[in-house]
């Protein structure tokens, strides 16, 4: 896979998610919540498995799409996943066992993210906001993972295999 | 014959990691500014934000009318599900409202008709028709810091700031932004909604404030007036901003500050109706919705669009 494809895609992705992030899908509004952590998603997946393949301003961009179509307050959601981008190239220094063990680790970074999202949004309204939709959002995002790191996976021009270390033992 | 151990053949780990990187380039520490400067521009409300924001969804608004045509077959289907899951006791709930109904109907075309006797004894003006136009739900607010929706008319389909918007159930809001094919909504539920309402039998005049919440609530109600939960509240006209009557919901809780439950369902409605009412009011309230110019006051040719 030629570099200009490796970059593509994954901005491509992040873009995709912010733009349903931001389409009316008939949610309840503790429900709606969890849409814009979708692009944080990609996000993570890219960030923690191939961060030169994931320039800083798309998660930038994909915010600023975000705060502008759900006329949220600008530069909010691009903070956000600047922060996430941030967390997720961190956990890319840590070597994950398998697919539950990088669940793990996103649930870790989407914790800290959620965290953060509440305190800035509670620091821009100088009172404490409602901390339920922020958890019922961290908690379907959690769920939601798996799905969309196995399409993305199918994206990844060059996925993260285990060693073959056992094969080359005889094991 | 050499040796070859089992070693060389064994790959570390570090031999096909891809090198370590620190968490982002020269760019984040900008990015990161950029964004917090963002966000106390928008804190203070700086006219400038707005203009920027607005041109963006301009550009925006087509696409996301393109992205919603191959999406629709699962929005349909997820109302399928949830359609399905409370098919029993919506049955229930609707059979026993067309009960109640009917006898509505007899008592509702009794007081018609005595009222059209009263007219014609006083003389009195009818009320002129307001015509409207369907519009769609192209994106809408997903955070916890507004309540609107994008529609997919604007100034080029003669939406104004200021418009009414009902759906089938009752009223949504209002447009608060125009662009030339795009409006933006204020949903009645969002922090900055106010609608002057009057409720009840006894039409007990209040202010309908949203919270940010499902449940707007009801302020300003007089100490010896008092409310109780399942009267209907409409908007009252007063202020000029909505026309009188337009139904709203119904009191959920009566308690000091009551809750009010919307009859429109506004985090699943799709077509809106944005009405055509050009009320004196608006010439008062233009400049802070960024109209230019004085209201005018001769027919547009709303009329051709329908009657509400």
């Amino acid at each position: 896979m030629t570099n200009a494809a490796g970059r593509f895609i994954p901005a491509l992705s992040v873009a995709v998610l912010a733009l349903v992030a931001v389409l009316p899908w008939g949610l309840p509004p503790d429900g709606r919540f969890v849409l814009p952590l979708l692009p944080f998603i990609a996000i993570h997946y890219w960030a923690s498995r191939h961060p030169d393949r994931l320039a800083e301003w798309v998660p930038f961009v994909a915010g600023l799409a975000v705060d502008v179509l759900s006329n949220g307050p600008l530069g909010y959601w691009s903070l956000i996943y600047l922060v996430g981008y941030m967390i997720a190239v961190e956990a890319h220094l840590v070597t994950a066992a398998g697919p539950a063990g990088r669940w793990f680790i996103f649930l870790t970074s989407l914790a800290l993210l959620v965290a953060a999202a509440w305190g800035i949004a509670s620091l821009y309204y100088l009172e404490l906001a409602a901390w339920r939709p922020f958890a019922w959002a961290a908690l379907l995002a959690g769920l939601a993972y798996p799905v969309f790191a196995l399409i993305l996976r199918s994206l990844d021009p060059d996925p993260i295999r285990r060693s073959n270390d056992s094969l080359l033992r005889g094991g | 014959m050499r040796y070859v151990g089992y070693d060389q053949f064994r790959q570390r780990r570090t031999d096909f990691m891809e090198p370590r990187r620190r968490s982002g380039g020269a760019m984040l520490p900008v990015l990161l500014f950029l964004s917090v400067a963002l966000l106390i521009l928008s804190r203070l409300d700086h006219g400038y934000i707005s203009g920027v924001r607005w041109q963006i969804t301009e550009i925006m608004s087509p696409v996301l009318r393109a992205i919603m045509v191959p999406l629709q077959p699962l929005r349909d289907a997820g109302k399928s599900v949830g359609s399905a899951w409370s098919m029993a006791s919506e049955l229930e709930r609707l059979r026993n409202e067309n009960q109640q109904l009917k006898g509505w109907e007899w008592r509702a075309r009794e007081l018609e008709r005595k009222l059209a006797d009263l007219g014609a004894a006083a003389q009195t003006a009818r009320d002129t028709e307001i015509g409207f136009v369907t519009a769609r739900v192209i994106a809408n607010s997903s955070g916890a810091f507004v309540r609107s929706a994008m529609v997919n008319v604007g100034e080029l389909q003669k939406v104004r700031a200021g418009y009414p918007v009902l759906s089938g159930d009752g009223l949504v809001g209002r447009v608060v932004d125009t662009g030339s094919n795009a409006a933006r909504v204020l949903l009645l539920t969002d922090a900055q909604s106010r609608i002057p309402v009057y409720v009840g039998p006894d039409a007990v005049r209040a202010v309908l404030a949203g919270d940010n919440g499902p449940h707007p609530r009801l302020e300003f109600l007089a100490p010896d007036q008092a409310v109780t939960a399942g009267d209907e509240v409409a908007t009252s006209g007063i202020g000029g901003v909505f026309p009188r009557g337009l139904r709203i919901g119904t009191v959920a809780e009566a308690t000091d500050r009551p809750s009010v439950t919307p009859h429109a369902n506004l985090d699943t409605v799709e077509y809106l109706s944005v009405l055509f009412y050009d009320s004196p009011a608006l010439e008062l309230i233009a400049p802070e919705m960024g109209l230019s110019g004085k209201l005018q006051t001769e027919q547009r040719g709303h009329s051709s669009a329908g009657s509400q």
